[in-house]
């Protein structure tokens, strides 16, 4: 019964962000609350499987809920997080401004993975990429994902995963 | 001794990770490499069948409580909108009884000339707004009607008061998506009402739609209404888009962009309409 509790707060967090989150925010960006809940597993939890099935099962369901051909959003989040885990040892230590680093460098790297994902998936062309709209939207992101972090740092002692 | 023991340790360690994330890697190719083997992906509409009664209570939830919060900051400008209001209703009505007028005589004119009215009626379906895309920048959203329903790709999905949202993306069997008009891949042909000047419509960087290729010395200003042209064969004429909010001059290109304030704009209602083909 307990391990499904973890599960269930992150199939509450994709609907979260499929439907509440999109009030906040602007020009079409806002808080992507999923991959913060991620990357605060990765952050302070050590269980490396379960960190990536949990990744999995958030592309899985993102996928369902997106408009994107299915598959491309559970690769991104699947390579984000690993990136993610991989670079964590350039970030010693867990102290606050530590995790808001670790956030910041996550999102960074969702956001290349997406924008390759989506070159992928033809939803982008070379020639469309508008690399000033992409760097606007990724500081607005940056800056919501970076407020949340605060809201999930005094939880750290509850780790989820 | 010890160092070079830990280094194996971690990069074992890694290697093992990196064969963890290779399964769930590979997991996620085979489900975009399924995807070219069906139209309609069973696994996406099973997925929404399963998640929509969550995201529709959370999408009723979420609309109460930011028309609430709205509401309560924007009481204090009530009296003003209220006047503003009075004023443009009393114009409309103006308005409205001359179109009554103008369209009697129609009717009249048809009726000496034997003419009968032609053009092909719309069938319409309502549908609810599911969820939205939860990718920034992925301009889209899931309505609870598909192709058992008769929607098909390509179809407008519009608002109440015919106003264009978008066209159907991608359909499941009893799902689709809705590419709003705002996405970039999103081309409309429109035109002005005024003027009737025609333009390329898009989504832009900006909060605002990019209305394309307008003729240099074509009649257009802020405050003209964009309908839909019907030039580009996916959308029908006459569907409202927006307000033009300003006008772009390039000194040496031969055309002008216009930039659109949508006018679902901060729509609400989770209702919409698809356009059937």
């Amino acid at each position: 019964m307990k391990s499904i509790v973890p599960f269930a707060i992150l199939f509450l967090a994709v609907i979260l962000q499929a439907t509440l989150f999109k009030y906040i925010g602007s020009a079409g960006v806002f808080l992507n609350f999923v991959l913060v809940m991620l990357l605060y597993s990765v952050f302070y939890g050590k269980r490396f499987k379960i960190t990536m099935f949990a990744a999995f099962l958030a592309g899985f369901l993102l996928d369902g809920l997106s408009g994107l051909p299915f598959g491309y959003l559970i690769l991104a989040v699947t390579a984000a997080v690993f990136l993610a885990q991989a670079l964590l040892s350039l970030v010693l230590g867990d102290s606050f401004w530590r995790f808001v680093f670790f956030i910041a460098l996550g999102t960074a790297l969702y956001d290349a993975v997406l924008l390759i994902t989506l070159f992928l998936a033809r939803k982008v062309t070379a020639a469309g990429v508008d690399f000033s709209a992409f760097g606007f939207a990724l500081a607005i992101e940056l800056a919501l994902n970076i407020i949340a972090a605060f809201i999930f740092y005094p939880l750290r002692k509850w780790i989820i995963l | 001794l010890e160092i070079r023991a830990w280094k194996l340790g971690i990069m074992l360690s890694f290697k093992k990770k990196i064969k963890i994330f290779a399964l769930f890697a590979a997991a996620a190719a085979l489900f975009v490499f399924l995807n070219g083997f069906s139209e309609r992906s069973t696994v996406k509409n099973t997925l929404l069948a399963v998640t929509s009664p969550f995201s529709r209570a959370a999408l009723v939830s979420s609309d109460f409580l930011f028309s609430t919060f709205k509401t309560i900051t924007e009481i204090k400008n009530l009296s003003v909108d209220n006047a503003d209001l009075k004023n443009e209703n009393r114009d409309l009505l103006a308005e409205l009884a001359r179109y009554k007028e103008l369209a009697k005589e129609v009717v009249e004119l048809r009726a000496q000339l034997g003419v009968t009215v032609g053009g092909k009626k719309r069938s319409l379906i309502s549908a609810e707004i599911i969820n939205y895309d939860p990718v920034s920048l992925n301009f889209s959203f899931i309505i609870n009607r598909g192709a058992k329903d008769g929607v098909s790709e390509g179809d407008s999905v519009i608002m109440a008061g015919n106003i264009l949202l978008g066209k159907v993306a991608g359909v499941y069997d009893d799902f689709s998506s809705v590419s709003l008009i705002a996405d970039k891949n999103n081309k409309v042909g429109a035109q002005s009402e005024r003027a009737e000047t025609s333009g390329v419509l898009s989504g832009s960087a900006s909060s605002f739609l990019l209305m394309d290729l307008i003729e240099k010395n074509a009649d257009i200003g802020a405050g003209d209404l964009i309908l839909t042209s019907g030039l580009d064969g996916i959308y029908p004429r006459g569907l409202i888009v927006g307000r033009v909010a300003k006008i772009a001059e390039n000194a040496e290109g031969i055309f002008k962009q216009a930039y659109v304030a949508a006018s679902y704009a901060g729509f609400k209602s989770m209702r919409v309409f698809v356009i059937l083909k």
